[in-house]
C-alpha cells in the first residue's frame, strides 16, 4: 500500500513538473503584443503619468514648486501623440489605429500630431462609415477641435448619422463655436432628426450661437428661442428644462441688450448694507460680475 | 483684473464714475482678507454667495469675469470689455457726459 501511495505521488509530482515546464515553452514562445494590447498600455502609461503628476501637484506646497511640476512633470499629451500615431501608422488596418488616431485627435487636437490624426480619421471614416469606431472617433473631432476638419466632422455626421440619439450633446458642445459648418449642422439636426430631444437641443444651441454673432443676428436668435419655450418645452438637458435655459437668454436680449436701460439690482452690499444700482444715475458705472478665484 | 480695475479706480477718483461689483464668492471672511491685501475698495453686492446666486442669475451671467459698462442714464453701452478697451469706454460715456469737470451740475 505504501509504495503504491509513493508512486501515486511520484507520477502526480512529474505530472506538475512537465506542466510547468510546458508553461514555460508557451511563454518564451508569447507572441509580441497585439495592436489592441499596445494600446492600451499606452493609454495605461499616460493614466499612470497624470495621476503621478497629480499625486505630486497636490502634494507641492508652494506655488514655486507647483510651476516647476508643471514645467518639468506634466505629462504632455503631444508627447504622447507621437507614440499614438506611431502605433496607427503601424497597424493601419487594426481597429486599434483607428482608436489610437481618435486619442491623438482628443487629447492633442491642436497639435501637428492631432491635425494629422484628424485628416487620417476623416479620410478612413469616408471610406468605411460602417465601421463602429468610426461615430465615436467623428463625435471627438466634432466636439473637441476646431477648424475645417471639425467641419468636415460634422458634416459627415449629418450626412450619415442623422437618426443617432446622441447628436444632442454634440450640439450641446458647439454653442461656443460660430463656423458656418456648425450653423449648417445645427439647422439641419432641427429639421431632420428623427428625436424631439435632439431637435430641441439643436434649436437652442443654434440660438446661443446666434447670440454670439452679435446685434445683427439677435432678431435670429430670439425667435430661435421662442422656439424652444414654445415647441421644446418638455425638454431637459443634464436635469435643466431647455424652456427655462432659453427664458434666461430670452431676458438677456429683451432686457440686457447695448441700448436697452439696465434693470435695477438691489441687494446687500459684502458688509450687509442694502444699495441700488439706481442710485448711481448720473455716473457712469463698470458691473463688473467677480469672484476671487 | 485686480491692478487695472484699482488704476481705473484711483484714475477716476472724483469724477461721475463708479465700478461696482457683483461678488459670488462662498467665504465672506477669506474674501474680506484678499480685498485688503488687493486694495479693492470699490462696493459689491453679495450674489448668495454662489455664482449661480440671484443676480447672476437673473442678467443670465455663466462666464467669469463678466463685465457690463453703463452710460449716466443707466443705459447699457459695452458688454465685457476688459483692460485698455474698458478704459476708451469709460473715457467715451465720461466726455459724453460732459464731465471733464470735477464739479458736474447733475451732482448734488
Amino acid at each position: 500500500m505504501r509504495n503504491v501511495c509513493t508512486g501515486v505521488l511520484v507520477v502526480l509530482l512529474m505530472a506538475a513538473l512537465a506542466c510547468a515546464q510546458d508553461k514555460k515553452k508557451e511563454e518564451a514562445k508569447t507572441p509580441p503584443p497585439s495592436a489592441a494590447e499596445q494600446y492600451a498600455q499606452l493609454v495605461k502609461d499616460y493614466s499612470k503619468a497624470q495621476a503621478d503628476f497629480f499625486v505630486k501637484y497636490r502634494a507641492a506646497k508652494t506655488s514655486e514648486e507647483k510651476s516647476k511640476l508643471v514645467r518639468t512633470l506634466y505629462p504632455r499629451p503631444q508627447k504622447y501623440a507621437a507614440k499614438f500615431m506611431e502605433l496607427a501608422d503601424k497597424y493601419p488596418k487594426d481597429p486599434a489605429a483607428v482608436k489610437a488616431l481618435t486619442w491623438v485627435a482628443s487629447n492633442a487636437g491642436s497639435s501637428p500630431e492631432g491635425h494629422k490624426a484628424i485628416e487620417l480619421l476623416l479620410e478612413s471614416i469616408h471610406k468605411n462609415a460602417d465601421d463602429p469606431s468610426a461615430f465615436n472617433a467623428l463625435l471627438t473631432i466634432a466636439t473637441r477641435s476646431r477648424g475645417p476638419g471639425a467641419d468636415k466632422a460634422l458634416a459627415l455626421l449629418k450626412d450619415k448619422f442623422i437618426g443617432s440619439e446622441k447628436l444632442g450633446t454634440v450640439c450641446l458642445s458647439l454653442i461656443y463655436n460660430t463656423s458656418k459648418g456648425t450653423q449648417e449642422f445645427l439647422h439641419t439636426v432641427v429639421e431632420k432628426s428623427p428625436h424631439k430631444d435632439v431637435q430641441g437641443a439643436a434649436c437652442y444651441a443654434l440660438a446661443k450661437v446666434k447670440m454670439r454673432l452679435g446685434p445683427g443676428a439677435e432678431k435670429e436668435a430670439e425667435q430661435l428661442l421662442d422656439r424652444v419655450t414654445s415647441e421644446y418645452k418638455d425638454v431637459a438637458v443634464r436635469g435643466r428644462s431647455l424652456a427655462k435655459l432659453a427664458e434666461s437668454d430670452l431676458f438677456e436680449i429683451r432686457f440686457l441688450s447695448i441700448g436697452k436701460v439696465a434693470p435695477d439690482i438691489d441687494g446687500e452690499d459684502l458688509d450687509g448694507a442694502q444699495f441700488k444700482l439706481s442710485d448711481y444715475r448720473g455716473k457712469v458705472v463698470v458691473l463688473d460680475f467677480w469672484g476671487n478665484w | 483684473m485686480y491692478p487695472h480695475e484699482r488704476s481705473l479706480v484711483k484714475r477716476l477718483e472724483g469724477k461721475p464714475f463708479a465700478l461696482l461689483g457683483i461678488n459670488s464668492d462662498k467665504d465672506l471672511d477669506a474674501l474680506k482678507v484678499v480685498m485688503e491685501k488687493e486694495e479693492i475698495t470699490w462696493r459689491s453686492w453679495r450674489n448668495g454667495g454662489s455664482t449661480s446666486g440671484p443676480i447672476s442669475s437673473k442678467w443670465n451671467v455663466h462666464g467669469w469675469p463678466t463685465t457690463y459698462v453703463l452710460d449716466a442714464k443707466g443705459t447699457i453701452r459695452y458688454k465685457n470689455v476688459r483692460g485698455a478697451a474698458m478704459d476708451k469706454a469709460v473715457d467715451t460715456l465720461l466726455a459724453e457726459r460732459g464731465a471733464g469737470d470735477e464739479k458736474p451740475a447733475a451732482e448734488k
